[in-house]
């Protein structure tokens, strides 16, 4: 029996030999390997040292995706040195005109992804991706159809700052949806069923959150939660649909999810998400107005990911000051102006507003589309004037934010300039935050393939009446390609300054090595062509090697 | 023991593999679906990704408007691949009308196909030949990297069609022309190639 055995296993591995051989096949790697060590740690046990090899192979008509992981420490999360902690994420995919199979780990963004959007970003240890399977059927050239079966145990924090995460919850998901296309509409019907288990310490670390569920939960369970210490399991369904319109110079996209979940201990609730946009041109002026309002805040969803209407800002400080969105209790809107003259000079204008909903209440008057527009033009009008007239809405944490930009290449296409002013201001549960932000970014391209290129910005800040002046500037020289050398100088006014320098080698094609040394500020960092968003360092050196092969 | 086998059979085979394009299913801006591979008809592509928060990206995607359009008789695209998701997918459109590129752009709203291609940071750019064979990759933009860029698509250009006696290339400063037949069209034979 033993000899059969072990017959029938060398068959198999001679077979997959000459399958490997035979088959149409490929493979390649991509690594990407991070070390720090800062003025607290050595080189035996540094501050961070990550490592992730992507694996990309195809056999016939088959994709398989493994990433693997070696992080001993990583810069956020659990360590992962052990053989089974090594996959990170796997998963096998198939097409064909009419079939897309995606088998492991799913990666799925459903319309403007109001009901269900999973992926994974590193930079904050997060990753919503159901194990399961998922097929798209393409039933002719207007419709297909969408089902999705998966669980996962996500995880999350209910602080950035966390290391590790400190709420698991247990999901199961089930979707079915379809899509149907005409002519210049499209449009999208999605129903989601999923259950969450939530165990006692996940709900005492829900419970700390500065949300209207964190408030609901002190208000009404604490005590009974530490004495009787109750898990808890909910059942919720969502219905999403969608539509969008365009032409040549029109757009609009609408879509609204309605939501049947519970609140944790509570009784069931009817909530929804809605989104809508209209993009259109007039004068060649590019107008696009966004409009959200995201209203279910007892729920802690993992799965809804819609648009956050508002900024993502590339500038450095600006950066600093990011409104984050509260996907499960939002209301508001951004209009942005943009045009590119003849000359080639751009203008952006960015407007974006938004609010909270509180325990009893919500603004009046504030979903109108009339109230909407105006708000808008009073909003510029009144920050032209300086004068603040989101203090008035103190109790729905607001946020507005303005944005200007001019950009353009100048001298035969030699120097490029950006200048920006942006102005930053929010009521939070813990503070206020108003800011002014003055980016400016220079390149002027030297003789064939090198160049220079400055980042200089100042910013203005006061925060719980407290002012604060920033600089930040950051000279960068582009060799030809092979190599680039940065150096960065963040400075406080009366308080800390940063500063660093990283240098970049090209080694060839496939090969970089990036070395820094000194300290840096967290948040966006735009080194060697690409911006990233980096944690705090401080005094130290951080190595980052990328290949493929 | 049969571990090794299984790994050593993987590497061997790995020896023998192309490197080539792998096909997807993507978006375009309009929401039609298309496959990557129908852009690989005719000639070399170049394909950048890209999101609306990256500065060098759009800083490049100037450098690869002129070259799509400059190099377009030769054969040659640019194929402009957006990872926005859907926190800003509403955006590009917007974005990309108020700057009139002339390239097809297509949509990968959970970066599938950047992982497929071994991205990790944007902008990412991967040079691919006429016959579907990845021939570079290059992460990141730096102000003067379009010069180097511009070499690669030229060195891809003259691959696409191999010299024969009555094949010409004609590359001028502005331009790239590939004439077929060109004895029988009678093209002088002393035609100035510059590059």
């Amino acid at each position: 029996m033993f000899l059969l055995h072990r017959q029938l296993k060398n068959k198999f591995l001679i077979l997959s030999l000459c399958s490997f051989i035979y088959c149409q096949f490929d493979v390649d790697f991509s690594l990407e390997s991070k070390f720090a060590k800062d003025s607290n740690s050595s080189f035996k046990n540094p501050t961070f040292f990550e490592n992730y090899l992507d694996v990309n192979l195809y056999i016939d008509d088959l994709y398989i995706f493994t990433q693997l992981e070696y992080s001993y420490p990583p810069l956020m999360g659990p360590n992962q040195n052990s053989l089974s902690d090594a996959i990170n994420m796997v998963y096998v995919e198939f097409f064909n005109d009419q079939v897309e199979f995606t088998l492991g780990n799913l990666f799925s963004m459903y319309g403007m992804g109001l009901s269900l959007h999973t992926y994974e970003d590193q930079n904050i240890d997060y990753d919503n991706s159901l194990y399961g399977f998922q097929t798209i059927y393409t039933l002719n050239d207007s419709y297909s159809l969408f089902i999705l079966a998966g669980k996962r145990n996500i995880l999350s924090r209910v602080s950035p700052q966390e290391i590790t995460p400190s709420i698991s919850l247990q999901n199961r998901v089930l979707s079915i949806g379809l899509n149907g296309m005409k002519d210049n509409l499209s449009f999208q019907y999605l129903t989601m069923m999923y259950e969450q288990d939530y165990d006692y310490n996940d709900i005492l670390s829900i419970s700390s959150l500065p949300t209207m569920l964190g408030d609901y939960l002190v208000e009404n369970h604490l005590e009974s939660m530490i004495e009787y210490e109750p898990d808890y399991k909910m059942k919720n369904l969502e219905h999403n649909i969608g539509f969008n319109f365009y032409s040549d110079f029109f757009e609009i996209v609408y879509e609204r999810a309605l939501i049947y979940y519970h609140k944790i201990y509570g009784e069931r609730q009817e909530g929804y998400r809605e989104y809508m946009s209209t993009y259109f041109n007039l004068f060649g002026f590019n107008f696009i107005l966004e409009h959200k309002d995201y209203n279910t805040p007892y729920l802690y969803s993992h799965f809804s990911n819609p648009p956050i209407v508002s900024r993502e800002s590339n500038s450095i400080l600006a950066s600093r000051n990011l409104h984050t969105v509260n996907f499960n209790n939002e209301i508001g809107h951004q209009l942005e102006i943009n045009k590119t003259f003849e000359s080639g000079l751009n203008i952006v204008f960015n407007y974006a507003f938004a609010m909270h909903y509180n325990e009893n209440d919500k603004p009046e008057n504030f979903k109108s589309l009339y109230t909407y527009l105006m708000e808008s033009l009073v909003g510029v009008s009144n920050i032209l004037n300086n004068k603040n007239n989101i203090s008035n809405f103190i109790d729905y944490k607001p946020y507005r934010q303005v944005y200007l930009e001019f950009s353009n290449w100048i001298l035969q296409e030699n120097l490029y300039y950006k200048i920006g002013y942006d102005y930053y201001h929010e009521y939070l549960y813990d503070k206020t935050v108003l800011s002014k932000t003055y980016p400016m970014q220079f390149t002027y391209k030297l003789n064939a393939g090198s160049s220079v290129t400055i980042y200089f910005e100042i910013q203005d800040e006061v925060k719980n009446d407290a002012k604060h002046r920033y600089y930040y500037l950051s000279p960068s020289y582009n060799h030809f390609g092979k190599w680039t050398a940065t150096l960065f100088y963040d400075i406080e006014e009366n308080g800390d300054n940063w500063l660093g320098l990283d240098y970049t080698i090209n080694i060839n094609d496939l090969n970089q090595l990036s070395v820094f040394y000194g300290s840096q500020k967290g948040g966006l960092v735009c080194a060697n062509g690409s911006c990233v968003i980096q944690p705090d360092f401080e005094d130290g050196l951080k190595l980052t090697y990328r290949t493929s092969f | 023991m049969n571990k090794y086998i299984l790994i050593i059979s993987i590497l061997l085979a790995s020896l023998f593999a192309d490197d080539k394009l792998p096909d997807t299913f993507l978006k375009d801006l309009n929401g039609k679906k298309v496959s990557v591979h129908e852009y690989l008809d005719g000639g070399p592509v170049l394909i950048s990704f890209w999101f609306l928060a990256c500065e060098p990206c759009k800083k490049e995607m100037k450098f690869l408007d002129e070259y799509h359009q400059k190099y377009s008789d030769s054969g040659f695209k640019v194929l402009s691949i957006n990872t926005d998701n859907s926190r800003t997918i509403n955006r590009v459109k917007p974005f990309v009308k108020s700057k009139k590129y002339s390239f097809p752009i297509l949509n990968d709203p959970k970066s599938l196909f950047f992982r497929k291609l071994g991205g990790k940071v944007c902008p990412y750019t991967v040079l691919v030949d006429h016959k579907g064979n990845i021939v570079k990759k290059h992460s990141g933009y730096n102000p003067g990297d379009e010069v180097k860029l511009e070499k690669e698509i030229l060195d891809m250009i003259s691959l696409l069609t191999p010299a024969s006696k009555d094949t010409l290339i004609e590359i001028s400063k502005d331009s790239v022309k590939v004439i077929d037949n060109a004895l029988e069209k009678d093209v002088p034979s002393t035609q100035t190639i510059e590059e």
